[in-house]
Parts: C-alpha cells; sequence; structure tokens
C-alpha cells in the first residue's frame, strides 16, 4: 500500500483501536482482515458502517472465507481482496474504490447544499408505483434533513394512505362502505375497476416540494371528490369500529396539517421540521 | 397447525396468538385478505377463547391492516372473547392511538407479560 500509492498509511491493532482513529481523524478508506483479535473484520465493517457510512472498507478474506465475503458486502464492505492474490490486486481495488467513494462523497456534499427539491409524479392505477414513489418521497425527506428514522416512517404511513384514498375512493369510486359489509367485494370492486373505463383512464397527480424546513405533498385525484365536512366524526365512539375515515385519521396523526381543497379531490400533507432545542440540524457530509 | 405467509399463528392454551410476519403496507391488502379466512376460522374454532396478537415483527401498519384487527377483534368479541395486543412498536403504537383503538384494545409491552395477564384475569 505504502509503495503502490501516494497514499498515507495510519495502522490500527485491532478493531476497537481502529474504531477509535476513525473518531479521531477523516480516514478514506479502510482496509482490514478478517481475523483479528476482539472484534472481527466483519464486526468492524458493520460497525464503521453505522457509525461513518462515508468511509469504505475493504475486507482483506482467506481460502476458504468466500461466504464471509458475501456477508461482508451485505454488512456494507466496499470490497474484499483474496489474500492469495493481495500483492496483484489489492492496490487497483483500493483505487477503484477510493474513485467511486470520492464521486459519492462529491454528490452527498452537493446534495447537501440542496435549499429545495421540486418533485412531480402522474400515476395510473399501478398500485406498486405508489409504494415505491411512497420510498422515493421518504428518501428525499431524509436527504433534505427534515426527519429522523420514526418521522419518515409516520410521513410514510400518512403519504401511503393519501395515495390509497385517491385510488380506491378518488379513481375508482370505491367506497369504505362496502368494506365494512364485505372486505372480499371491496377489493373485488377495486380489481376490476382498475381495467374499466373510465376508471382506467383516470390519474393520480403528485408534487412534492421539499426544503430544509418543511415538506409539502399534494395530491390529486381524478375522480368526482367528497364532502370532507361529511366524514364521521374521530370522536364519536360508534365510528370507532367503521371501516371509513382511518387513513384520514392517521394522515392527521402523522402530519402537521392535511387539508382538502371544496371538491375533495386535493388533498395538501404539510410535515414540518421539529426545531431542535441543541441547535440547528447538522448538514448532511 | 397450518403456516399462513403473513401471519405465525400458534395457541398457547386456549389463546390464539396471532404474529404478522413483518411490516404491512395497505398495498399488501390483497395478499392479507386472502389470509383473513384461515384467520377467522381458527378464532371461530372450539379451542380459541381470546385472541393475541403479537406485533413485534411489525414496525408499520395502516388502516388495512387495522381493518383486519377490527374484524378479528369484532369475531372472538361476539364469543365473549378478549382481544388483546402486544409488541407494538413506536410508530405503531401512535397508529393505534390515533384510530382510538387503545381504548378498545388492552396493550401489553410483550408476548409473555400478555400471557401472564391473560392468564391471571
Amino acid at each position: 500500500m505504502e509503495k503502490g500509492g501516494d497514499w498515507k498509511v495510519r495502522y490500527a491493532v485491532h478493531g476497537a483501536d481502529a474504531l477509535e482513529k476513525l473518531a479521531e481523524a477523516d480516514f478514506d478508506l479502510v482496509l482490514t482482515d478478517l481475523v483479528m483479535p476482539g472484534m472481527d473484520g466483519l464486526e468492524l465493517v458493520a460497525a464503521v458502517h453505522g457509525r461513518h457510512p462515508h468511509v469504505p472498507v475493504i475486507l482483506m478474506t482467506s481460502k476458504g472465507s468466500e461466504e464471509i465475503a458475501v456477508r461482508a458486502l451485505h454488512e456494507g464492505a466496499a470490497s474484499y481482496v483474496p489474500k492469495r492474490i493481495l500483492a496483484q490486486n489489492l492496490v487497483e481495488t483500493v483505487r477503484r474504490v477510493l474513485a467511486v467513494s470520492s464521486r459519492h462523497r462529491g454528490e452527498a456534499r452537493l446534495l447537501g447544499c440542496m435549499s429545495e427539491c421540486r418533485l412531480t409524479f402522474v400515476l395510473g392505477n399501478d398500485v406498486s408505483l405508489i409504494e415505491s414513489l411512497v420510498v422515493y418521497l421518504q428518501a428525499n425527506v431524509v436527504q433534505m434533513g427534515l426527519c429522523d428514522e420514526a418521522e419518515c416512517t409516520r410521513i410514510g404511513v400518512a403519504l401511503e394512505e393519501a395515495l390509497v384514498n385517491a385510488l380506491y375512493h378518488g379513481n375508482l369510486r370505491v367506497g369504505s362502505d362496502l368494506r365494512g359489509e364485505s372486505d372480499q367485494e371491496y377489493y373485488a370492486m377495486i380489481a376490476r375497476r382498475r381495467r374499466e373505463c373510465p376508471f382506467c383512464e383516470r390519474r393520480i397527480h403528485v408534487t412534492a416540494r421539499l426544503t430544509r424546513d418543511e415538506g409539502i405533498f399534494v395530491i390529486r385525484d381524478q375522480g368526482a371528490g367528497f364532502d370532507p365536512s361529511k366524514l364521521p366524526d374521530p370522536d364519536d365512539p360508534s365510528a370507532l369500529e367503521r371501516a371509513s375515515g382511518r387513513g384520514l385519521l392517521l394522515m392527521r396523526a402523522f402530519m402537521d396539517d392535511v387539508s382538502y381543497d371544496p371538491t375533495g379531490s386535493v388533498v395538501t400533507l404539510v410535515k414540518r421540521r421539529k426545531t431542535d432545542p441543541a441547535g440547528p440540524a447538522k448538514e448532511n457530509p | 397447525m397450518g403456516k399462513l405467509r403473513m401471519f405465525d399463528t400458534l395457541f398457547e392454551g386456549t389463546t390464539l396468538v396471532i404474529a404478522p410476519t413483518g411490516p404491512v403496507s395497505n398495498l399488501a391488502a390483497h395478499d392479507m385478505l386472502s389470509e383473513v379466512g384461515p384467520l377467522l376460522a381458527l378464532v371461530q374454532s372450539d379451542e380459541c377463547r381470546s385472541v393475541l396478537v403479537d406485533m413485534e415483527k411489525v414496525t408499520f401498519f395502516g388502516s388495512v391492516l387495522l381493518g383486519v384487527l377490527n374484524s378479528l377483534s369484532r369475531q372472538i368479541r361476539r364469543r365473549q372473547g378478549r382481544f388483546v395486543l402486544c409488541g407494538l412498536s413506536q410508530v405503531g403504537g401512535e397508529v393505534i392511538h390515533a384510530t382510538r383503538f387503545d381504548t378498545l384494545w388492552p396493550i401489553y409491552p410483550s408476548r409473555e407479560e400478555a400471557l401472564k395477564a391473560m392468564g391471571g384475569e
């Protein structure tokens, strides 16, 4: 390593020592043996991946440890080099991993400077796309530093409820009342209408405007709308076991603001970043 | 006991323990519904006196799983049985609270504590 490139190399005697050194200074890459006293290479890969996700780890493996190499990749290792071809492959592997991680770091730093993101989608009635959209929006919300993991899950639940409402109740015009009578018939009608005109021609329009302070999600369906004032009162005990209105309750519980336009076809959900009493949110690396 | 894809089931005495095997998206509703029939059949069986749903593996869920839980709850309460939840995640607890089901269903931190409480009453 010292001969093969213009890198400064520092050595750690074991995994815990490596983690201490990583905490003290910035490193571009970790190269580790699999077998070490105390923490083994796999544990070190997981620890580095968790604490310093931008630092790639390359594992040196012995003959017969191919399965462990695969596990290391699952744990977050960037690559591995079998010891029997270490002399031939190590320098090239390090160069390749460093080149990739350098690009990722640059991209992460750039995205850390993003102040606003606007996304627009037009979805048909493919249910699997709704799931993908929720995951994509969650990733962007995290990227903008709007929330932690639990909050991200809450946003995902609320968005999924809103999108499913737009599809099932809005575009396909299948009411929750039917679900109260027969779940089977409810979902059979959804499946049928996804293929029938005019339902199959309708689209869901989704826009998301994300800043460092808030996310605003607007979901518009092309159905006939509904009167939001006629939703059951959530405080009415008799409404508890009814099938309708639970999605809206969850949207309201997990977002800071939920409002419908007068037609009932457009719902706007707002999530604001919680102010950290310890100070402003840290920017992404 | 036959294994369903989205729910593990077993009897602890006369308590039917139902455990969803992972996060339950609303979009999995079609898959889930095919398993509701067998679940309801277990709830209606002679040996079932109460139902405990262990949510330990469910990090999040929405209105569709709530609907399934509500169906199971109604079924066992018609037979004067009890319906209890345990192992809720933080967000899962918030889902139950937001929809007011915490006023209807007793909630325990773990399966062991739930079974102990159910056995002791």
